[in-house]
């Protein structure tokens, strides 16, 4: 059957456009992805109100197609009466910002203790795989809870600790990888040809590591945003008045039974966000997984 | 052995699998027949549709195949009338036996090897128990594993590769099967377990008298083991006929271009190039205009491209499908005559050594648990070896001796535990890793493993120039696509993806990769072992050319002494560690004095029907190299081993042209060559 592929000629390039534009959970997740990255730049632009002003005459409206609702709040308004629609919108700057950031320094922290563990091997890995131990041994969210506390909450320390605190998957998918490919005769055929150690990790491991850290990267970013809103809803997390999705499902709590739009709205952009980065983590793993490149 | 009672008749099989862009033709419209007791070798290269024969004779095949037949019958019972769930009940494992080729995955790990026999006979005949038991004992005897009633209890890892393929077999024959179907049993064998097994599974079909179908790539392998041959290709069978008439007087293009490729001894002087079938297998996908072979035959004429061929008959049982437009042409441009392997200057090859090794020890800490003190597999153990300018020096030996360990030592690539190692006068750990790197250079045995995927062909090469800052960055380009045309890459491969290329032309950037720095001395370890023969024959080809036009030295690891009987200059024989004989070409192959050189040489199975298959004596499976025998390391298996043998250590004696390391090299009876 390998003939019947080699016979198209497709580069993998054009291979692996031609599976992208097959695989439904990709494009959806992309499409909602890029959506979402759309509206958290252009928020100034199309938000009807200023997130932060408030009118305490039109306090807790409903949305528009509430009983009491008005097309002039589509989402309604929250308990200081601000612009709910304004305040998602401006939400999705900070989930995705705190996503992307904290998946990123996660990234860079697995990613390196996992190749350097899988390539040297023996101390080393025995060191780094204790450090993982410790790391797996606390619990995560009150870490992260007393670190915030500690340093003082703002977007960008809730994005170092929760980065900080996300490496562990990189690291174990990572050090499984670089052991099993350190074995391969191209990495014998690059020490032969004179490559340094720092050399081969960088140019013939963690290229073929792509995929893997790909998915986990959507993984982690789910991860992120759902430990900032948890952050949030417990108050530590974005300070107010900066609207986060997580801050206004805890401010929303209060009056949950009475008016659940105020946390089913939030929630709602919560979760679509995360099942689009999950179905865009699942797309790229099949669309890029090498052994369909063969 | 005639037709007389044909067991399996199959006529016009054809499997097709449907695929996105169109319909891929596995196998098309396929006649064979086998008589009772007679064993039919299926051959050709891989992807021909050898063993997609196999499991649509027996109903195995991928869920999205179609199989069509217009006659498939097994000893009067037409087998496509039978729904899977019968053929499962009646046939499969009952009257057709099947031994798959990786004795590694094909016991379960986790059952002892007496429930893995028994059970294949109780799911045909519920309780049967003692009945089994007693059949599994008789067969694991009968496969010659020593002490059977002790193995029933035993879990595959506690039996070697060449013990498991036995109890597989065992297992095949439970039932009493009337068609064995053996697809590559050997293959993934060492080469004295090979000719053992294979003269095993010989020895039982015709004491059962069963019939045999037996599949493989390895023309020696069907030469000597079957009655009648197939020649498959792209799908289809293109020859048939008796081994005998098939080897002595090949018909079609396919089959005499195949024989063409592979090294056999008398034929070929020694250094000179094989024949190769240039081209690759056609797609299997769409429907076929013309012959199959048209375009990588040298005979072809126009009515070729415009009717697939019919069949031709040559007497009962033998057919061919060609035009044979004319049959007087040769089947392949004759090889550049150059027999001599010398080096380029054009003297001996003695101009001192690039390389030497004295006394080089390596070894590997196993430790099996935490409680216990960690053991040392010595896997090099005191070799003194030097490689000259311009010689190609081969290692052999079967898996396990060490000479991939060696191999590694002489690239820098592997730590020594005692010993030098010299790189014309400097030690090798004196000589900045740099300069080594430029002298000598690799080329892997897996072309799969041995490139990175994720690179294109171009930075593969190019990797070496830019590592090294040999040359002016804007010249480097140009440089590897020169590199590119001497191993007959075309340039237009520069930006494609390893992934996007045959096996044969990963192996050719492998090389190109290797050679580019423009090295001294190139260690391939098992150049050709991965490929098809008609590959195979192209590789070592360009690899004698490369060594005339640029003066290399290679060190060539090998199991396959045709091959090294072909193009090595010197032999180093290995065996756990130790180099038990070292000499010239022409003395080790004609005059072999260690009784494994013997071995070894006996068990090469070339294509010459009519010889059978030899017993190399050599008792035992290759023992654990945890466990060193005392003595001699061979005398366990060593036919002519006497109780010296078992105490003393023989050390490597005799002339620089001739070394051997045995106690009774001088007592042992004269050395007579099978063929």
């Amino acid at each position: 059957m390998t003939q019947a592929v080699e016979m198209l000629e497709l580069s993998p390039r054009q291979a692996m456009l031609r599976r992208a534009r097959r695989h439904k959970g990709l494009l959806i997740g992309s499409a909602i992805m890029l959506a979402m990255a759309l509206v958290a730049i252009a928020a100034p632009l199309i938000s009807p109100y200023d997130p932060y002003l408030q009118n305490l005459t039109q306090r807790l409206m409903p949305p528009a197609w509430d009983a009491g609702g008005s097309l002039s709040h589509l989402l309604g308004t929250d308990n200081l009466g601000r612009d709910y629609l304004s305040r998602i919108l401006y939400g999705a700057r900070v989930s995705l910002t705190i996503g992307i950031g904290a998946a990123l320094i996660g990234a860079i922290i697995g990613v390196g203790l996992g190749v350097t563990a899988g390539f040297f091997g023996g101390r080393v890995d025995q060191a780094i795989t204790y450090l993982l131990t410790c790391r797996l041994a606390l619990p995560g969210l009150l870490l992260i809870m007393s670190l915030v506390f500690l340093i003082g909450p703002s977007v960008t320390s809730v994005i170092c600790v929760i980065g900080m605190l996300h490496w562990t998957y990189y690291l174990v998918v990572t050090r499984a990888e670089t052991q099993r490919i350190r074995q391969l005769d191209y990495v014998a055929a690059a020490r032969a040809l004179g490559s340094s150690r720092l050399q081969i990790m960088l140019h013939e491991i963690v290229p073929n590591l792509f995929n893997q850290i790909a998915v986990v990267f959507t993984l982690e970013m789910g991860l992120a945003i759902l430990s900032e809103a948890a952050l949030s809803f417990l108050g530590v997390g974005v300070p107010p008045p900066t609207p986060s999705w997580g801050s206004m499902i805890a401010e929303g709590r209060s009056a949950m039974f009475f008016r659940p739009w105020l946390v089913v709205l939030p929630g709602l952009a919560l979760f679509m966000v995360v099942v689009a980065v999950n179905l865009l983590g699942d797309g790229v793993r099949d669309v890029t997984a090498p052994e369909s490149r063969n | 052995m005639a037709n007389a009672r044909p067991l399996l008749t199959v006529e016009g099989l054809s499997v097709d699998i449907a695929l996105g862009h169109g319909v891929l033709h596995a196998l098309r419209d396929i006649d064979l027949s086998l008589g009772t007791g007679e064993t039919l070798g299926l051959v050709g290269e891989s992807g021909c549709g050898k063993s997609m024969t196999a499991l649509a004779l027996t109903g195995l095949l991928p869920a999205q195949a179609r199989r069509s037949a217009s006659k498939l019958r097994l000893a009067g019972e037409n087998l496509l009338a039978l729904s899977d769930r019968e053929l499962a009940r009646r046939v499969r494992g009952n009257r057709i036996g099947m031994i798959f080729q990786e004795p590694m995955t094909s016991l379960n790990p986790v059952y002892t090897i007496g429930r893995q026999l028994t059970e294949t006979m109780l799911l045909h005949r519920p309780g049967a128990r003692r009945e089994a038991g007693e059949r599994a004992v008789y067969l694991l005897e009968k496969v010659g594993l020593s002490g059977a009633r002790g193995r029933f209890s035993q879990y595959p890892h506690q039996l070697s590769g060449g013990q498991r393929q036995r109890v597989m077999i065992a297992m095949a024959l439970m039932n009493q099967p009337d068609l064995l179907i053996a697809d590559e049993p050997t293959t993934a064998l060492d080469v004295t377990i090979q000719a053992q097994t294979l003269r095993l599974l010989v020895d039982l079909r015709r004491e059962l008298g069963m019939s045999m179908i037996l599949i493989t790539h390895d023309l020696g392998v069907v030469a000597r083991a079957v009655d009648r041959v197939a020649v498959m290709y792209a799908g289809q069978v293109v020859e048939t006929g008796s081994a005998a008439e098939v080897f002595s007087n090949p018909r079609h293009p396919y089959t005499q271009g195949l024989l063409g490729c592979i090294p056999r001894p008398g034929r070929l002087k020694p250094g000179e190039r094989l024949g190769s079938i240039p081209g690759t297998v056609p797609s299997l996908v769409g429907s076929l205009s013309g012959c199959a072979y048209f375009e990588r035959c040298p005979r072809a004429v126009d009515d070729c491209r415009r009717a697939p061929p019919p069949v031709r008959s040559g007497g009962p049982g033998r057919t061919w499908r060609c035009l044979e437009p004319d049959r007087s042409s040769p089947v392949q441009a004759p090889p550049p005559h150059r027999a001599e392997i010398a080096p380029p200057g054009g003297s001996a090859p003695t101009h001192g050594p690039i390389m030497r090794a004295s006394g080089v020890h390596c070894r590997f800490r196993v430790r099996s648990s935490l409680f216990e003190p960690a053991r040392h597999v010595k896997a090099v153990d005191g070799v003194d070896i030097e490689v000259r300018r311009g010689e190609i020096l081969a290692l052999v030996g079967e898996s396990g001796c060490g000479k991939t360990t060696l191999a590694r030592v002489l690239l820098g690539l592997q730590e020594i535990a005692a010993g030098r190692v010299l790189l014309g006068d400097k030690d090798i750990g004196e000589v900045p890793r740099m300069l080594l790197t430029r002298r000598v250079q690799p080329v892997f045995q897996d072309p799969y493993a041995s490139l990175n995927p994720r690179l294109t062909i171009g930075e593969i090469i190019k990797r070496a120039l830019d590592l090294h800052g040999i040359g002016p960055a804007a010249e480097r380009r140009q440089a590897v696509e020169q590199v590119m045309d001497q191993v007959g890459l075309p340039p237009s491969l520069y930006h494609r993806f390893p992934g996007q290329l045959s096996g044969g032309q990963r192996q050719r950037v492998a090389i190109a990769r290797a050679i580019v720095m423009k090295p001294e001395m190139v260690v391939c370890d098992e150049p050709t072992s991965a490929l098809d023969a008609s590959v195979q024959a192209q590789i070592l080809n360009l690899l004698l050319d490369l060594r005339d036009r640029l003066g290399l030295t290679y060190v060539i690891i090998t199991h396959d002494l045709a091959l090294v009987e072909h193009v090595a200059t010197r032999v180093a024989v290995m065996y756990l560690g130790q180099i038990v004989e070292l000499g010239e070409r022409e003395e080790v192959f004609s005059r072999p004095r260690h009784p494994y050189a013997r071995a070894l040489l006996e068990s090469v199975l070339t294509p010459a029907p009519g010889i059978g298959i030899p017993d190399t004596g050599l008792g035992h499976d290759y023992p654990n190299p945890l466990e060193l025998p005392s003595g001699c390391r061979f005398h366990p298996r060593c036919p002519f081993a006497t109780g010296d043998c078992r105490t003393t250590a023989p050390e490597l004696e005799g002339s620089a042209d001739h070394a051997v390391r045995c106690l009774r090299a001088a007592e042992l009876p004269q050395w007579k060559a099978v063929q």
